[in-house]
């Protein structure tokens, strides 16, 4: 391998790193400020797509930053919805299996109601040129959507960051996931905290739905495979940390482009190899949290 | 930015609607009901939806006009036999095709099953040998059906039979499609790992004999799984040994993430053939200005001099009564999906029973038809169970009437009864 295609490479591992850090980020979120394993969350990515699919079709001219944000704003109010009329009852059992096992449920719901309403087809979301546009470095070839994509991931995560650290509202959130009685004695509003976070995990789902759509194609059933790299990068970043799933997804991303290099039907084999190794890892030195 | 929806295929919706319109004519009769003496229940398998549901796009109007066809019955012998249609789609998942296999051979009791696409075959397969139900299937290269099942082409399968071109055939069709343009001989390959893939890049049967002895040098970028999203290290393979010619197997939701990581590498190959991601004209559409002078292997087309023998149509006029009728360009299973109806019905009617498994079994076996597709020969087929059939090459050019892109037969080398309609040439026209 020459340095120019290493280098091809690492570009290509960093962007689809990016874009697999925008899939777990919703869960992560969802995960450290609710204690919720919302399993419903590839279901969400999937409805951003879908979102996104759908207003296109109704109008073909809408701005790229239109989209993204009718996307993000629909999959937050599914979010919330399923928050403050689900989730939040079952939280209330105080037994996260209890809400993991709803949210398992309204995952099913929610890929059938879709497979029903728009069929089982795959779909994508075509950027027209920019797709295939492209742009040289030091006589390395490199494209552009791959560039936007990360972009809009990293400025994604930096958004969120200064949400949660640098906003009252993140003081709250923050309050309410360290010590939720504490912060309801002195008047956070625990469950309103919760509702707002449901809504920016599945809105952050529905840009990684975008994304993922006008990378390649999605159908109704591809919740489960976006799901499993969510969870992996969560699990993989440390549970609920923003900057970890960040470092997790470009992790994997890279671990997928290069596996690849060395071994062409590889696919997803060795990302899951890698979650697998550094999980034991964890668990045999005692740093599974 | 411009963004486009992308949707290739029938929505469940139109079938369902055609479900429920059947449902009130009595055609789908509830799944209780067994098979009467007078009546013949004829089962039915396809990609509707799914990532296939392009190969299914015009089987749901075909389905409707055969059950148009079909509402008073079917003569067999002089004796006028109820028709009941039980129709699955199974959304291109193999575990829902076993699923319906099992539906329809032990709980619907079919008296003839038709498969549309290879997963449905597949499944199916050992079921309806070992319950005696005959079965078509189509769409699938012969050999994709035939070895997995551990074939033996003198002996064939008891009740299941296939129709469709060998994965040679389009070998061939693609390697001359290759040496219709000046190119520096370089090939760079990738195939989908699956079967009709695998039989691509088989090594001694595949496409990697025929480059070499045609004199291509190729660039093998290896299998890659159904789920890939990510092509980097086929496009670095190919960025540094920059073939003029792109070639392989997958599906067109693989083909654009893979065409946008050419492109964005910077690379201008001349000839692209790929098999099953230019089958259909939303793959092409999809691409863009970039889809003028794709080419792909053509299993039908309009320009097929032959004719229906249920409708008496010539391909030409079932392609226009689709086209006004769904308002969207022909697409190649149009033919092989009527084809397989001609198929099954002549079957039924030649059995002289159509309730008897062995009967029917003995009429596809001695089965050989003109069809809209062209000759379907059972009887002289040197595989049992196997009708081989022909294809033709051809290129998408830039439209000149209603369509973006029109699929031209630039070559006839494996079936010489179709007309060539223009010349091959480089990517981006001539």
């Amino acid at each position: 391998m020459t340095a120019a295609q290493f280098t091809v490479l690492i570009f290509q591992g960093l962007t689809l790193g990016g874009l697999y850090a925008m899939i777990g980020a919703g869960l992560a979120l969802n995960y450290g400020i609710l204690k919720v394993l919302q399993l419903a969350h590839g279901e969400y990515i999937t409805y951003g797509a879908f979102a996104a699919i759908g207003a296109i079709a109704l109008f073909p001219n809408l701005p790229f930053p239109l989209v993204l944000l009718l996307a993000f704003l629909a999959c937050a109010l599914l979010g919330a919805a399923a928050q403050l009329l689900i989730v939040e009852r079952a939280m209330a059992h105080r037994n996260e299996v209890v809400a993991m096992l709803v949210t398992f449920g309204l995952a099913v719901v929610l890929r059938d109601s879709l497979a029903e309403f728009a069929g089982a087809d795959l779909r994508g979301l075509s950027v027209g040129s920019l797709a295939q546009a492209n742009f040289t470095i030091a006589g390395i070839t490199l494209g552009v959507l791959p560039l936007v994509s990360l972009g809009i991931a990293l400025t994604s995560f930096l958004l969120l960051a200064l949400l949660i650290f640098r906003t009252r509202l993140g003081m709250e959130i923050r309050a309410v996931s360290d010590m939720p009685d504490i912060a309801a004695l002195v008047g956070a509003r625990v469950k309103r905290t919760h509702i707002v976070v449901a809504a920016l995990s599945a809105g952050l789902a529905a840009i990684a739905g975008v994304l993922l759509a006008m990378r390649s194609s999605i159908s109704p059933y591809s919740g489960l495979d976006s799901l499993l790299i969510a969870f992996e990068v969560v699990v993989l970043g440390g549970l609920g940390s923003i900057r970890g799933v960040l470092l997790a997804g470009l992790l994997l991303g890279m671990t997928q482009v290069i596996s690849t290099w060395a071994d062409n039907s590889a696919g997803l084999f060795y990302v899951h190899l890698v979650f697998f190794v550094v999980l034991v890892f964890r668990a045999k030195t005692g740093k599974l949290q | 930015m411009t963004l486009i929806a992308e949707k290739a295929s029938v929505s469940r919706r139109t079938l369902l609607k055609i479900g429920a319109a059947s449902a009130a004519t009595g055609l789908f009769a509830p799944s209780i009901a067994r098979s009467a003496g007078s009546t013949i229940k004829i089962g039915y398998v396809g990609s509707l939806s799914g990532i296939r549901a392009a190969f299914g796009e015009t089987e749901s109007w075909t389905l409707e006009k055969m059950k148009q066809h079909l509402a008073n019955g079917l003569d067999v012998g002089g004796k006028k036999y109820e028709v009941e249609l039980v129709i699955r789609d199974n959304q291109s998942d193999p575990n829902r095709s076993s699923s319906i296999a099992s539906e329809l051979v032990l709980r619907e009791r079919c008296n003839i099953v038709l498969a549309q696409d290879g997963d449905g075959a597949m499944s199916i397969g050992e079921l309806a040998d070992s319950r005696r139900v005959p079965t078509i299937s189509t769409m699938v290269p012969w050999q994709g059906w035939f070895f997995p099942r551990g074939g033996v082409p003198d002996k064939g399968f008891p009740y299941t039979f296939h129709f469709f071109a060998g994965s040679d055939t389009i070998l061939e069709t693609f390697v001359s499609l290759m040496g219709k343009v000046d190119t520096n001989k370089k090939a760079g390959t990738l195939y989908l790992d699956n079967e009709p893939g695998k039989a691509f890049m088989d090594p001694e049967l595949g496409l990697p004999p025929m480059l070499k002895g045609a004199g291509f040098e190729e660039t093998a970028a290896g299998p890659f799984p159904i789920s890939a999203n990510d092509f980097s290290n086929a496009v670095a393979q190919f960025s540094a040994a920059k073939p003029d010619i792109l070639t392989g197997f997958m599906y067109t939701n693989h083909f654009i993430p893979f065409w946008n990581q050419i492109q964005q590498a910077g690379l201008s190959p001349k000839v692209c053939a790929m098999a099953a991601a230019f089958l259909f004209p939303s793959g092409v559409e999809a691409l863009g200005k970039m889809g003028d002078g794709m080419a792909t292997e053509v299993w039908w087309s309009p320009r097929f001099p032959y004719a229906s023998t249920i409708t008496g149509q010539s391909a030409e006029a079932l392609a226009a009564e689709w086209e006004k009728e769904a308002n969207r360009q022909w697409t190649q299973p149009l033919g092989y999906g009527h084809a397989l109806w001609e198929i099954g019905l002549a079957a039924l009617k030649n059995s002289n029973d159509p309730l008897d498994p062995d009967a029917v079994r003995d009429a596809i076996a001695n089965l050989n038809l003109d069809t809209i597709i062209g000759r379907v020969n059972f009887a002289e087929s040197p595989i049992k169970s196997v009708a081989i059939t022909g294809l033709a090459g051809g290129q998408w050019r830039k439209g000149t009437g209603k369509y973006p892109y029109d699929l031209k037969i630039v070559s006839n080398a494996a079936l010489p009864a179709v007309p060539i309609e223009a010349e091959m040439v480089p990517l981006g026209g001539a």
